[in-house]
């Protein structure tokens, strides 16, 4: 997601310029309450019960097929496209099969907690209670995960210095499908395609045994998709039967004819095309309950339907607008229920799910095409969090379609991002994919790219907060807040140089990355024994043709993705004690501490030295901008130490979510002048306020990473105030400056187009939004320097601005 | 070596000439326009700005200074004791104490100006100079002006245009864009809102025309000033046929936020800043002339 899409549904503007239909829709999805239904768990549970004869895939392939059969069915009034995930308008399934333990102690809240309440009966509960968690209590993936974990790498664990729970929040979630192939072949294709290789097993052996039992477990669950599907054919011609409007008649007929026919048998229309991909992805997200199962590069995938319709006449750019509008709301249905601690500051976004438009084809040409423009159109129209959009950039991007992007980020669409093609597929490269695959990249979840439905991504699996592993330097090994324990490296107050600093740095890295890397072979295994996707592996490439589950390495290309937290604020500290304690020696190593420890408790003033008289991240200072590439380099060069799981590889990622408010939360005060408990910096922008110079210095900071190494994606966020991004002159510039920051190097940028609420905040907290532009022809000021009064004025106005 | 002083270098500039620019502030002004947006680029000297909000109250700067001239309180620098030698500055960290104003050598600005050379080449924008008014410190202006045609970098001049005209013959062959300011055509409403007549403003707008290079007029709205509409009228009537651009800049407060920076002797207007409707009539006197209007640069 964008980052800065963090904010609730009800704060966003209405939209404006759709039909009454998609308003209606999009009003009901906004506003219903969210409510967890029980069918998955229960139908999981029950088939796990009592089907102990069948191997673990073919297990899960008959619960979900159970799951799709007895769901109860709705299509609401208006829809065009259909599907739940769960008996409810609105609502969440539960997947106690991958961590049990939180839904127990949560079950009572999920309705009252601060964030993301979801209604849940009496009835159900007492069901979960007496029929569900007991059985899984002790058999979760969790749980098997603690049991497989060393006691050392328990302990690195237990320093909260890196995160891996991601992979429990109900699944793995953090795919693309392959659409290109459901579209091409239909489900029953694809399951052609099983029988083949099941026919040409070779049985006597092991490997043989193991592949059949997949593969009719991937059978199985494609012919449940296909039967799901069906099942809202005959509700349609059911309700077609009672309806007495003669358009909506027609439209029930309509949907009744393609749910009968995807996606079961390969779409021949834009509308049936988009029914499958949403089917597709139901099924998917019923498989594995992990967020963000990504849409894919739709725009590629259904631009032949669209234009085969336009020019028979079959649907107008209106109506196909209309229906890619029914799917942008369909995104919106699909919530998450997670674990209370995962909701904090994630706001309305649940879900995840991503769009990839534009960008080049499998040859390297330019594939921006009239569909990439349908959906920045249903972008700025629908204004929902979800889905975020990806718009893919490249250096012979059409001017047109640029400008059109740039101007609906410039008009306040938060859930859309610009990522760079030229540097993303690099990265791929250097990882060892052949062009045509990486370039046919799209973007999972927040930024992160992948190579499209061959790959088993896993892009969010971990964070490091390295502010914390500094931490663990200047407290000699050990955290200044906490005292839990890293790598000895040492008394620091003993450090003559500079370097040794950054030796003990880079040595608590990779201690922790090497914890990090054991605990993910406990993690590998336990999803690979306990939790196949056998649907998810029959529609990513080459899990049939191997015979083997994507938690068993079907997938072509196998990768565990993570975040390093902080580089910002890590890069700013360490050059602090670079140009404090060692070039100087203003301030001595043990005062640093000591400051740090008091939390600059009656020394303001040497925390207002650290803020304001070394250079900082984000205003192209070659010196600090040096330290935040080689902190990436380091990470992503320990990373590279060790095989993933899946014999895949892992993959650095710079983008932190909600991360840095929690990792920030349980750290000292860090030598650049951050306070006890602050946030850590956002992905890869600067620290807070921290980039004065504006947004050209920022960017020229932040193209000098080494994006090579971060083919996990990276988020770079930048503010401006409406007064900067509005007019036609104003617009245009703001469009190149995205095209010369990727002209640069730089990887990913979305804009925070900042309403009244956001600079009330910056009047509370200037430190924190010294960065905040604001153009007025011929005028020289920072929005933080005006007084009081006149920043009231600026605020009153700048929602005028926004709206006008 | 010539130096320019100027208090403010700022990137990404989106309303002051095409594309992305880099506006140079320099310090000094002819004029005291009552509406004056950045009343602390007045005087032509650097002088010891103090912002209270940062302020930490460490002290720091009471005991560095050796001539007694810290207050305490909100406005901080007894200024008939200061000697501007900037002590305070060094020690407060908090930069609650800044100086505004700081001398630039021509080769030390284009290297400032050049750090954005990437975003003007994609957006065909280049450096503005601005102010106060530039065209004061001319010697400087105009080696800074012929070194950024050297380099390549486009220049657009922003002026009040009241300097002598070999100022402006001076770097016309330097210059890209001039944005001419046009405040009134009755003098002695002029002299009033400014301080200043306007005959040599006029005539040198006149001259700079004929020059060929190319203008945009730029005319200030300001309630119950240069808004008088018989005042637009008249400057209209003035532009019709010689200056087909004009860019219209609304009145704004913003300004006012700064007149405590430092010890300026100007007072607030506190005015209503013009709406969109309002901005709207304005626009059609100039646009019923045929004349090219934008609101805001």
């Amino acid at each position: 997601m964008g980052e800065s899409a963090a904010r609730e549904e009800s704060h966003l503007p209405l939209a404006r310029g759709c039909t009454d239909r998609i308003g209606m829709l999009r009003q009901e999805v906004l506003t219903t309450p969210w409510e967890l239904c029980i069918q998955r768990a229960r139908c999981y549970t029950d088939v796990c019960k009592t089907r102990t004869e069948e191997p673990i895939e073919v297990r899960r392939a008959l619960a979900f097929r159970k799951t799709l059969e007895e769901t109860p069915i709705q299509i609401c009034d208006g829809e065009l496209l259909v599907g739940h995930r769960t008996s409810k308008r609105v609502g969440s399934p539960l997947f106690p099969e991958v961590k049990p333990a939180w839904i127990e102690a949560e079950l009572d809240f999920f309705s009252s907690r601060e964030f993301q309440r979801f209604d849940v009966s009496e009835d159900d509960k007492a069901i979960l209670r007496s029929e569900v968690l007991p059985y899984w209590q002790e058999r979760g993936a969790r749980e098997r995960f603690s049991a497989l974990i060393s006691p050392d790498s328990e302990e690195a664990l237990a320093t909260a210095v890196f995160f891996v729970e991601h992979e429990f929040a109900n699944g793995v979630g953090h795919c693309v499908p392959d659409c290109q192939m459901v579209v091409e072949l239909g489900l029953n294709g694809i399951q052609t395609k099983i029988e083949e290789q099941l026919g040409g097993l070779d049985t006597t052996t092991p490997d043989g045994m193991k592949k059949s039992q997949f593969l009719r477990a991937a059978s199985i669950a494609c012919a449940a998709v296909s039967r799901f599907a069906m099942r809202y054919g005959e509700l349609a011609r059911e309700m077609y039967r009672e309806e007495r409007d003669a358009r909506r008649r027609e439209e029930l007929l309509k949907i009744a004819e393609i749910c009968s026919r995807v996606p079961g048998q390969p779409p021949r229309t834009f509308w049936e095309a988009l029914q499958t991909v949403w089917f597709v992805h139901l099924g998917v997200t019923l498989d594995d309950g992990g967020v963000a199962q990504a849409l894919g590069r739709l725009d590629q995938i259904l631009l032949p339907f669209l234009v085969a319709d336009l020019e028979q006449g079959l649907v107008s750019r209106q109506e196909a607008l209309e229906l890619v509008e029914c799917l942008f709301l369909k995104t919106s249905e699909t919530v998450n229920l997670l674990e209370a601690i995962a909701t904090v500051g994630v706001g309305g976004n649940t879900s995840f799910t991503e769009i990839t438009i534009g960008g080049v084809d499998r040859h390297g040409q330019d594939a921006t095409n009239e569909l990439s423009f349908l959906f920045l159109d249903a972008v700025e129209e629908m204004k929902t969090i979800q889905p975020n959009c990806a718009a893919r950039l490249h250096s012979k991007t059409p001017a047109e379609f640029r400008r059109r992007v740039t101007d609906v980020m410039a008009g306040g669409s938060v859930s859309l991002q610009v990522v760079n093609d030229e540097v993303i597929v690099d990265a791929y490269a250097k990882k060892g994919v052949p062009l045509g695959d990486a370039r046919d990249y799209a973007i999972i979840g927040c930024v992160e790219p992948t190579p499209a439905g061959l790959t088993y991504a896993s892009t969010d699996a971990f964070f490091v907060n390295t502010a914390l592993c500094l931490e663990m330097v200047l407290g000699g090994g050990k955290s200044l807040v906490l005292g839990t324990a890293g790598a000895d490296t040492g008394n620091p107050r003993s450090f003559q140089t500079f370097g040794a600093v950054m030796d003990a740095y880079r040595a608590q890295i990779a201690h922790f990355i090497r914890h990090l890397a054991i605990c993910f072979e406990s993690i590998g295994q336990a999803h690979a024994e306990l939790l196949p996707c056998p649907f998810q592996s029959a529609v990513i490439s080459d899990c049939v043709e191997r015979g083997l589950d994507v938690k068993q390495g079907g997938a072509r290309y196998n990768f565990t993705g993570g975040n390093a937290i902080g580089t910002a604020i890590v890069a700013d500290s360490l050059m602090a004690i670079k140009q404090f304690v060692f070039e100087e020696e203003s301030i001595s190593m043990d005062e640093m501490i000591e400051v740090l420890q008091n939390d600059f408790e009656g020394r303001e003033d040497i925390r207002q030295m650290l803020l304001n008289r070394a250079p900082k991240y984000g205003n192209d200072n070659d010196e600090v901008d040096e330290i935040a590439r080689e902190l990436v380099d380091i990470f992503a060069t320990e990373l590279g130490n060790y095989p993933s799981p899946r014999h895949g590889s892992f993959s650095t990622s710079l983008y932190s979510v909600t991360a840095h408010v929690a990792m920030g939360g349980m750290i000292s005060a860090t030598p650049d002048g951050r306070k006890l408990s602050a946030p850590l910096s956002v992905g890869i922008s600067p620290g807070q306020g921290r980039d004065r110079g504006g947004p050209t210095l920022a960017m020229k900071s932040a193209a000098k990473i080494n994006y090579l190494n971060v083919a996990n994606g990276s988020s770079f966020n930048l503010k401006f105030h409406p007064s900067a991004v509005r007019g036609e002159a104003q617009r245009e510039s703001f469009s190149n400056l995205i095209r010369t920051y990727f002209r640069l190097g730089g990887q990913q940028l979305q804009v925070d187009v900042v309403d009244a609420d956001t600079l009330l905040a910056a009047q509370e907290h200037p430190e924190q939004y010294q960065d905040l532009i604001v153009r007025v022809a011929g005028y020289s000021a920072r929005f933080v320097d005006l007084d009081r009064t006149m920043q009231d004025e600026f605020i009153a106005r700048t929602e005028q601005a926004r709206l006008g | 070596m010539k130096k320019a002083v100027v208090f403010d270098v700022q990137r990404y500039s989106v309303h002051d000439g095409p594309g992305i620019r880099t506006v140079i502030f320099f310090k000094g002004c002819p004029l005291r326009c009552r509406w004056c947006q950045n009343p602390e680029g007045l005087q032509p000297s650097p002088e010891l700005g103090f912002l209270p909000e940062r302020c930490i109250r460490s002290g720091n700067c009471a005991s560095a200074c050796a001539d007694g001239a810290i207050l305490s309180g909100k406005k901080r620098i007894d200024r008939t004791r200061c000697t501007l030698c900037g002590d305070c500055i060094t020690t407060c960290h908090a930069e609650a104490l800044k100086m505004i104003g700081k001398e630039f050598a021509s080769d030390e600005l284009m290297e400032e100006v050049s750090r954005d050379r990437p975003f003007y080449e994609d957006s065909g924008g280049g450096v503005t100079l601005s102010g106060g008014e530039s065209l004061l410190q001319i010697d400087f202006v105009e080696e800074f002006c012929s070194q950024c045609r050297e380099e390549g970098l486009s220049v657009v001049v922003e002026t009040c245009g009241a300097v002598p005209y070999d100022s402006f013959r001076r770097i016309i062959p330097f210059v890209d864009l001039f944005l001419f300011d046009v405040k009134a055509i009755d003098p002695s409403l002029h002299k009033t809102w400014t301080g200043s007549g306007n005959e040599r403003i006029l005539s040198n707008l006149e001259r700079l025309a004929e020059s060929g290079v190319p203008i945009i007029a730029r005319v200030p709205i300001v309630p119950g000033h240069t808004a008088l509409p018989s005042n637009l009228n008249q400057i209209a009537d003035r532009l019709e046929g010689s200056f087909p651009e004009v860019h219209l800049m609304p009145y704004h407060r913003w300004g006012e936020s700064k007149i405590d920076l430092t010890d300026s002797p100007q007072p607030s207007l506190d005015l209503v800043a013009p709406d969109h409707e309002d901005m709207g009539a304005v626009e059609e006197i100039f646009a019923r002339r045929g004349l090219s209007v934008r609101v805001g640069g």
